[in-house]
């Protein structure tokens, strides 16, 4: 560590949902993640604060609900405590929950760190009734207490006081909380600690009597420093277990049971000496919520209204109303950035075409997702989102799923559009190996927000009247088909994987706060803007290149740019040498005049009302008196008409029609030759089948690294003019009128659905799992899969002389027996589990 | 309520034959009621388990509440002012006696 001396380390330790991630941001003015949901933080994050002058290095600890080796978040947790020496840990302990948080306490005071204990939450111990003695307390456990209220920033300067205070005391009097863990149990710690701190290094490491506990806890983790730092490690290691052993015939239970019900003998006597319950109140507001929200009839169709109310102001408020108007100021910007690029030529075809068009199509999801990452957050912070896990448990373990799978699914677009960087990030809440680990392979099935572009696109060129029928069944026939999937892997694959029962604390409601919850929907939509920023910038650039070289032959070329060359001589022809623009209009003059011409027609078409129209044409003649009659069809702005400029602007309107024509041919066949188009050629053989010709071909391949190429290439290939915008369905209807069929489109739609995640998506997976070949079977299943589906639904289609419409409900019906199917199975089994264990 | 007479019954006979003369009638948390009151007599588990549902409030000898019956899905027990959402396969490896 490269910590300079005069810094003081800070860890912030404590269960999970105790506020310590809150505290954090309010002692650092940090931004962590804070949710009403247990396991947040999964990483410990570090931020700093200046108190008297002295630097303060503050570590936020995963929460933890004890300091064994069971999970990674302990370990983690523990390893820092262990091998940092943090100069004060603060405990962060929720107030309304003081005794189990206690357990913790405890297994903290015992490695020796000077402590703090922060009574956080003391808000909600007063609403429920509970006076704590904060003196007493203090005196039973040996250490500074400092009452807080994190969301609200109560106490927080105390806090800074206090940590300041044991930081300068050095050994303060924390170790006078010293448990006794009785008659049966100290004598063998005695002889353990004794025996320890014959070993000098050990002793020099760690605190004896920890390491003596741990010891007889049968904690993996003390064996292993043990045996990696004793001398005669095979003493002491024999002689644990002797001692266990003899405890065990002894007392008729294990050491760790004896030791774990001592503490909790000991937090219940704490608990009752210094807290006082007022008001006995049985049944909390939690409770009488509860019991309409976990119902079993109530609960799914709260449920299934939440989940409604998200589809509802996510698509329809957000995609209808709030993208829109957000586009307007999105063009504008795109529309200042195209005119800061350089004039021509290729450089500003790849700024413009391939990054800028690219990075802007995706800007428009932007407030869609914020609205939805929103109200995730505020789900989370509610505490309702353990209640969505808790009710979804019993439906998705019959698929070999996690009730905790489900935060994962909705963020990775079970009901609307979603992205599946977050939602694979959002499965290491889970402690279930095996859940955790199917979830993150199917989460990348789901909708995410870049597939949804394409399915608009082609839905409202093939579907056009059965738009939401089709919206619906691509996320039904998704989730039915990742749920069968998810079933398939847990029984396969993934069955050796460890297994977990479902076990997970239920958070008090409370109100979300507004900070809290901006952050967090801020925080997420931030990872995916970073995202299309990065990633989607160089893909754009392959793309680009891959399309664009190695470009026409010289002689193609060449005929080319003499047919433009013909097309202007043609257009000075008829202008006429006497007319007085002609001089004005010949050479470099028409470049600039064909901008000219272009930002005025664009800028015409955008300004509403007389006002502005007028605003424009005096902004524009003022710019250029001579271009602008021209482009005014002969009038100057005093209204004057001029039969030369007529006759020019009729002209050019000829001359720019006949240009864009041709650069659109230029650029098809550009894209034909391309590498992108041989290869997409190359496979056209084999994806023919499933009725992708080879346009298809090169989105597929560059939607493979971010999702949002898709449309994005589709545009390029379908040469939309440059200053065109927006026009894709149009000109893709044009292009495939003869080609295509809806059955071509369902067939695209359904591969795209289960097609494989995006390279970053990739790069998440291969971080949760901790494996390259899980990445690359996340990334080979599902191409496999789509493509199949994709088969099945076009030839069967084709062969049997379907519509569409037919060919999925076939396919709904297909899909969803099997569906049934594998529930009842899952259920089954589950079932004989049960059974035998209660024989 | 009357069917659950009887399964407690069911269970401590078997507990009789099992184990000779057993102290107290202990069932699997599963069999609990919504609302009864039991107290925990042992848990299943590995060790790690048996550690970390410890840590969460739930040991041999506390006593908890079950508030919601799983059946399908997990149960809900509050134990103390904690709510836990307990699994239905982990409910019948937690084995409890009614107080
Ligand atoms: N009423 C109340 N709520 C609080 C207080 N402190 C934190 N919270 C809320 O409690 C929830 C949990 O806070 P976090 O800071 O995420 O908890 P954490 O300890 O970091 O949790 P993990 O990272 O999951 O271990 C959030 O919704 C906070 O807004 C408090 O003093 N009073
Ligand atoms: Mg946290």
């Amino acid at each position: 560590m490269s910590r300079s001396s005069d810094e003081i380390l800070v860890a912030l330790a404590g269960q999970p949902n105790a506020g310590k991630s809150t505290l954090f941001n309010a002692l650092t003015g940090a931004r962590q993640h804070v949710a009403n949901y247990p396991g947040i933080t999964v990483e410990k994050k570090t931020g700093n604060y200046r108190f008297d002058g002295q630097k303060i290095e503050v570590v936020d600890l995963p929460g933890t609900y004890s300091l064994t080796s069971y999970t990674q978040e302990e370990r983690v947790s523990r390893d820092f405590l262990l091998h940092e020496k943090p100069a004060v840990v603060v405990d962060v302990v929720d107030a309304s929950n003081l005794e189990r948080n206690l357990y913790l306490v405890f297994q903290l005071s015992e490695m020796g760190i000077p402590m703090a204990l922060a009574l956080n939450m003391m808000d909600v111990a007063r609403q429920r009734g509970l006076r704590i003695n904060i003196e007493q307390l203090s005196h039973e456990v040996g250490m500074p207490v400092v009452p807080t209220i994190g969301n609200k920033g109560v106490g927080i300067k105390d806090l800074q006081k206090a940590i300041d205070q044991i930081s300068k005391d050095g050994s303060a009097p924390q170790t006078s909380l010293r448990l006794d863990y009785g008659k049966a149990i100290e004598p063998v710690l005695g002889r353990l600690e004794k025996s320890l701190s014959e070993d000098v290094i050990l002793a020099a490491r760690y605190p004896l009597r920890w390491l003596a506990l741990k010891l007889m806890e049968n904690d993996s983790e003390a064996h292993r420093l043990v045996s990696e730092h004793a001398t005669n490690k095979e003493d002491i290691l024999s002689n644990v277990a002797r001692e266990r052993e003899l405890f065990q015939t002894e007392h008729e239970q294990t050491a760790e049971q004896a030791i774990a019900i001592r503490r909790y003998q000991i937090a219940g006597g704490i608990v009752e000496r210094c807290v006082k319950r007022e008001k006995k109140e049985r049944r909390t507001l939690t409770d009488r919520i509860d019991q309409v929200v976990c119902d079993r009839v109530a609960g799914p169709i709260f449920l299934g209204g939440v989940l409604f109310l998200m589809y509802y102001l996510t698509m329809k408020i957000g995609g209808e109303h709030v993208a829109p108007w957000a586009w307007k100021y999105w063009s504008m910007l795109r529309d200042v950035i195209a005119g800061l690029l350089p004039a021509e030529g290729l450089i500003r075809s790849l700024l413009l075409n391939g990054i800028v068009d690219g990075v802007f199509a995706i800007m428009n999801y932007l407030p869609i997702f914020l609205i939805l990452f929103l109200l995730i957050a505020i789900l989370e912070d509610s505490g309702y989102m353990a209640r969505v896990a808790f009710i979804m448990d019993r439906v998705l373990r019959a698929f070999g799923l996690h009730g905790q799978s489900t935060l994962p699914m909705i963020l990775g677009g079970v009901v609307v559009g979603g992205c599946a960087i977050p939602g694979v990030m959002a499965t290491r809440a889970m402690k279930d190996q095996k859940a955790r680990m199917t979830t993150i392979m199917i989460v990348p099935l789901m909708n995410c927000m870049a597939k949804v572009p394409l399915y608009v696109l082609l839905v409202s060129i093939f579907f056009k009247e059965h738009q939401a029928v089709i919206l619906w069944f691509m996320s039904l026939i998704t989730l039915a088909v990742a749920l069968i999937v998810a079933s398939v892997l847990s029984l396969t694959v993934l069955k050796r994987e460890e297994s977990e029962p479902f076990i997970l604390e239920m958070p008090p409601y409370h109100l979300p706060t507004i900070t809290g919850v901006l952050r967090r929907a801020i925080e997420r939509t931030w990872l995916f803007v970073k995202k299309v920023i990065t990633i989607i910038v160089a893909v754009a650039i392959v793309v680009w290149v891959f399309i664009t070289f190695p470009g026409l032959s010289k002689d193609r070329a060449a005929y080319c740019d003499d047919q433009v060359n013909k097309a202007t001589e043609t257009f000075m022809k008829k202008i006429g040498e006497n007319n007085p623009y002609a001089e004005l209009l010949a050479g470099p003059g028409l470049k600039e005049f064909g901008r000219y011409w272009d930002h005025y027609k664009k800028k015409k078409m955008g300004a509403k009302g007389k006002e502005a129209k007028e605003a424009l044409k005096e902004k524009f003649s003022r710019e250029n008196p001579e271009f602008f009659k021209i482009v005014n069809k002969g009038k100057g702005l005093d209204g004057e008409k001029d039969q030369y400029a007529k006759a020019a602007y009729a002209a050019y309107k000829k001359l720019d029609k006949k240009l864009k024509r041709l650069d659109t041919a230029r650029r098809k066949e550009v894209v034909h030759v391309s590498f992108a188009g041989s290869f997409g050629r190359f496979l056209e053989p084999v994806s023919k089948l499933a009725g992708f010709d080879w346009k298809v071909n090169i989105a597929l391949a560059s939607s493979f690294a971010a999702k949002e190429n898709l449309v994005a290439t589709l545009g390029t290939i379908y040469s939309i003019g440059e200053e065109a915008g927006g026009t894709l369905a149009d000109t893709m209807a044009r292009d495939t009128a003869e080609t295509w069929t809806p059955l071509h489109a369902l067939a695209l739609m359904l591969f795209v659905a289960l097609f494989p995640p995006c390279i970053a998506t990739l790069i998440m997976v291969r971080v949760e799992t901790g494996s390259t070949k899980w990445m690359l079977f996340a990334a080979i299943y599902p191409i496999i899969l789509g493509f199949i589906i994709a088969i099945m639904v076009f030839q069967g289609g084709q062969i049997l002389g379907l519509t569409a419409l037919q060919v999925m409900g076939f396919l709904s019906l297909f899909v969803f027996a099997i569906l049934a199917a594998t529930y009842l199975a899952g259920e089954r089994s589950a079932m004989k589990k049960h059974r035998t264990v209660e024989i | 309520m009357k069917q659950m007479a009887v399964v407690h019954e069911l269970y401590s006979d078997k507990e009789d034959q099992q184990t000779g003369p057993a102290v107290t009638p202990c069932m699997p948390l599963a069999m609990a009621c919504a609302g009864e009151r039991v107290r925990i007599v042992s848990l299943a588990g590995g060790r790690g388990m048996r550690q970390h549902l410890s840590s969460m409030g739930l040991n041999v000898g506390s006593e908890i509440e079950v508030i919601r019956r799983g059946h399908p899905g997990p149960f809900l027990v509050a134990s103390g002012d904690t709510r836990l959402a307990i699994g239905a396969g982990m409910a019948h490896k937690i084995m409890v006696s009614p107080v």
